[in-house]
């Protein structure tokens, strides 16, 4: 290809990372708004994260089967053109390369003789997150990009360690995380395969300018573009010499005469196959052996169903509203922290270690300063796989988080004869769900004052928690706790 | 008749009709303490019920900076009248800019989240298209927005912070909204008051009567119009069931928020009597709770 034709792709190339990355975002900020409502594509229609809550809504197959066909056909250029993550680390690698280039340690191009990288260690973690999600253990949170970059954008300290990696690893080599780690980028590079052409080197002068590959897929001692690695980046491709860059169907080594080698990928031999093989099956094994180990199953104790019965899962953690079954929620929650982002009463915050490994870094609920709003959606709306159901409001406001329960040795009413009834007027459920079955009239400096004793109608509180949150009383005196129960 | 008479006759009448067009029917009129106006185009029956009492420009002057304090309490739409009506608010606002306000303010302290309660309640909108400022209250620790003051004689409520908007205002327009509250009975006009205030409200409710007398010694509503266009029987103050609501299309303007209440509280079927903190408002000064002329009007 003309030296011209790829300086232009590189630019089409830049432009349209700046443009996605802007366009990312752009949703993250609006989602915030709770009067709009935006649920973020790079998370929804994710193929890896489309596995954790598989539908069949054709809004969201076609994106995704898109994305896929995308990988089929040219291989990882969603990595070069628009994850905004690769963007990310692409900046952050620009910014630190004078760094970068008095690092004794770092990478500068394989050596020669080297090979590019054949086998990323990504492929057994492509095969470790999809076995985990098989068995619930939950490994996509930790090891997708696109949920990475939400938590970045959210400057929330798991983000921003995160950051601080990535512009470590930036000191040592290129794209490092999407060279030898990302799940997606290896999913996208085993989807890479003939019959359709590949960029191939034609040409060579042994310049070495495509020793400057920065997803190490093409060296000038080996003349190939490893498919499965190339992300059409053409970040260097325009300083051949010989303009030796083309695109040409994928041909075995061993069939070029002399210096023309195109090589696609994966599919160039039994041996190679079955090692991509034992990568990802040895992954799925040690990917599902953390799932049995560590998974809902095991550390949560009983969850879902069982709950009713246990008083342990009464001190379980309250879930956002909508969320009925622990279980399901946890495996498909990618912890993506959207819905913390955007509670516009600040309410979820996501776990610590308090849950368990199960529920690491999962929202949960926290009504200490303000509760669930009645008429308010935004987590359900901005949940890119439905972690948390998207309900009809009428179904959100009639669905438990939890119930309401009253403490009468911390309740002034019962405590110290005080009138009060500040749970009563914030319920917000139209039937009252705090009422008062007992009244007694009792006298005061001040005059008789009529005592209403307040009591939580447990069919009628959905555990919206906006009680706990304004209770007056020294110690909170009416809290929610999970407790599902049968409700007719 | 002779000639002289009739031209006297001719010059007074034409005199008389000619000032009767020079001012407003309501000046000639003697003002009531209360009007009551009924009408389902909300924009005349406000317009009336103000015209009733006086009419706006016996209560806003020109160049007043003005504070009209509608009910936002709550995130509900405006079905619901857990909030006041938003057509209310924008109609309070025109008032005082025909009156001649330099500046009208609209801010409530919402119980929900102020984010949601201002658009839901379609206020922020109605205000700001009128033309007033409205603003969000969030941080009731801002000294920029209250300052503590010191309640003499008070039943309960020794001091309070207090927006300063309300205090510092030329005249506070009281706009609430009618209905049902589980602890207080009713809550109208003088409850309004509440959402002026600073402090953690939440243990004024164990002596809520004394806390709202009190709170209505601080500010003194110039001007109250109670919006009792639908009201809340029960299920306050949020309701959320349209079988609470009981349609009256009826407005009550007032000079005090006293004889307001007791007009408003008779719509419920309720008296003074039945609302301790209507006597004790009365006894703090802060209107009549008997004793007052009243006229009505259909529009």
């Amino acid at each position: 290809m003309k030296a011209r034709t790829l300086r232009v792709l590189k630019a089409a190339r830049i432009a349209l990372q700046t443009l996605c990355g802007a366009g990312f975002l752009y949703v993250f900020f609006t989602s915030r708004d709770p009067f709009a409502v935006v649920q973020n594509p790079f998370l929804r229609w994710d193929p890896l994260i489309f596995l954790t809550n598989p539908r069949s809504e054709p809004l969201l197959l076609l994106p995704v089967m898109a994305l896929l066909l995308l990988a089929v056909v040219l291989g990882r250029v969603f990595c070069g053109w628009v994850c905004p993550m690769g963007s990310l680390i692409e900046l952050s690698d620009m910014l630190l390369s004078p760094i970068r280039r008095r690092n004794p340690m770092a990478m500068r191009g394989p050596r020669p003789g080297s090979m590019p990288v054949r086998f990323p260690p990504a492929l057994a973690i492509l095969g470790a997150t999809i076995a985990g999600i098989a068995t619930n253990a939950g490994l996509l949170p930790f090891l997708h990009p696109n949920v990475w970059i939400v938590r970045i954008c959210s400057l929330s300290l798991l983000g921003l360690v995160f950051l601080g990696l990535i512009v470590i690893a930036s000191a040592f080599g290129r794209r490092l995380w999407c060279v030898y780690l990302c799940p997606l980028g290896a999913l996208y590079g085993l989807l890479a395969r003939a019959p359709f052409p590949r960029l191939a080197i034609r040409r060579c002068s042994g310049c070495g300018a495509c020793d400057r590959c920065p997803m190490q897929a093409a060296n000038a001692s080996s003349r190939t573009v490893l498919a499965h690695q190339c992300t059409l980046c053409f970040a260097f491709e325009a300083d051949c010499r010989v303009e030796g860059f083309a695109f040409a169907a994928a041909r075995r080594r061993a069939t070029g005469s002399g210096i023309s080698c195109g090589e696609a990928g994966f599919d160039t031999g039994r041996r190679q196959f079955l090692i991509v093989g034992a990568g990802l099956l040895g992954g799925a094994v040690i990917g599902g052996a953390l799932g049995m180990l560590l998974g809902t199953r095991r550390i949560g104790g009983a969850v879902g169903a069982r709950a009713a019965a246990s008083p342990a899962a009464q001190r379980g953690p309250l879930r956002p509203p909508g969320v009925v079954d622990e279980e399901t929620f946890l495996r498909r929650c990618i912890r993506c922290h959207h819905c913390v982002e955007s509670c516009p009463n600040r309410i979820i915050e996501p776990a610590g270690i308090e849950d368990g490994f199960c529920g690491l870094f999962a929202p949960r609920l926290r009504f200490d300063s303000n509760g669930c709003d009645f008429r308010c959606q935004v987590c359900q709306l901005v949940c890119p796989n439905q972690a948390i159901p998207l309900q009809t409001l009428r179904n959100k406001q009639r669905t438990p988080i939890g119930l309401a329960v009253i403490d009468k040795d911390a309740c002034v009413v019962f405590k110290d004869h005080k009138p009060c009834l500040v749970c009563e007027e914030v319920c917000p459920t139209p039937e009252k769900a705090v009422v008062f079955p007992r009244e007694e009239k009792i006298m005061r400096p001040s005059g008789p004052t009529v005592l209403k004793f307040p009591s939580v109608v447990d069919s009628r509180c959905i555990g919206c928690g906006i009680c706990q949150a304004n209770c007056p009383a020294p110690r909170v005196a009416i809290t929610v706790s999970r407790l599902l129960r049968d409700r007719s | 008749m002779t000639r002289r008479e009739f031209l006297k006759s001719a010059v007074a009448s034409t005199l008389f009709f000619a000032t009767r067009r020079l001012f407003p029917a309501s000046l000639v009129a003697t003002p009531a303490d209360v009007g009551i106006a009924t009408g389902s185009d909300y924009e005349k029956a406000v317009t009336a019920a103000v015209d009733l009492i006086g009419g706006i420009r016996a209560y806003v002057k020109p160049g007043h900076v003005v504070v009209v304090k509608p009910n936002i309490g709550w995130n509900s739409p405006p079905a619901v009248k857990a909030t006041t009506d938003p057509v209310v608010v924008r109609t309070v606002v025109h008032l005082c800019f025909q009156a001649g306000a330099s500046k009208v303010y609209v801010f409530d302290r919402s119980v929900s989240n102020p984010h949601l309660a201002y658009k839901t309640s379609g206020i922020q909108r109605a205000a700001e298209e009128a033309g007033a400022s409205v603003f969000q209250v969030d941080n009731t620790n801002d000294t920029k927005l209250y300052s503590r003051v010191a309640i003499p004689g008070a039943y309960y409520l020794q001091n309070s912070l207090v927006n300063r908007y309300a205090l510092e205002c030329d005249a506070f327009i009281n706009v609430p909204v009618a209905k049902h509250h589980g602890q207080a009975g009713l809550t109208l006009a003088l409850k309004n008051l509440m959402g002026i205030t600073g402090d953690q409200r939440g243990k004024w409710h164990w002596q809520l009567d004394d806390a709202i007398a009190d709170i209505n010694r601080v500010v003194r509503s110039r001007l109250t119009l109670i919006d009792a266009s639908a009201i809340m029987l029960r299920g306050g103050p949020t309701g959320g069931d349209p079988s609470y609501l009981k349609r009256l299309d009826t407005f009550i303007a007032s000079s005090n928020p006293v004889s307001a209440d007791v007009e408003a509280a008779k719509l419920f079927g309720r008296s003074a009597s039945d609302l301790p903190y209507i006597e004790k408002a009365a006894k703090a000064g802060a209107g009549k709770a008997s004793g007052y002329a009243t006229r009505s009007i259909d529009v």
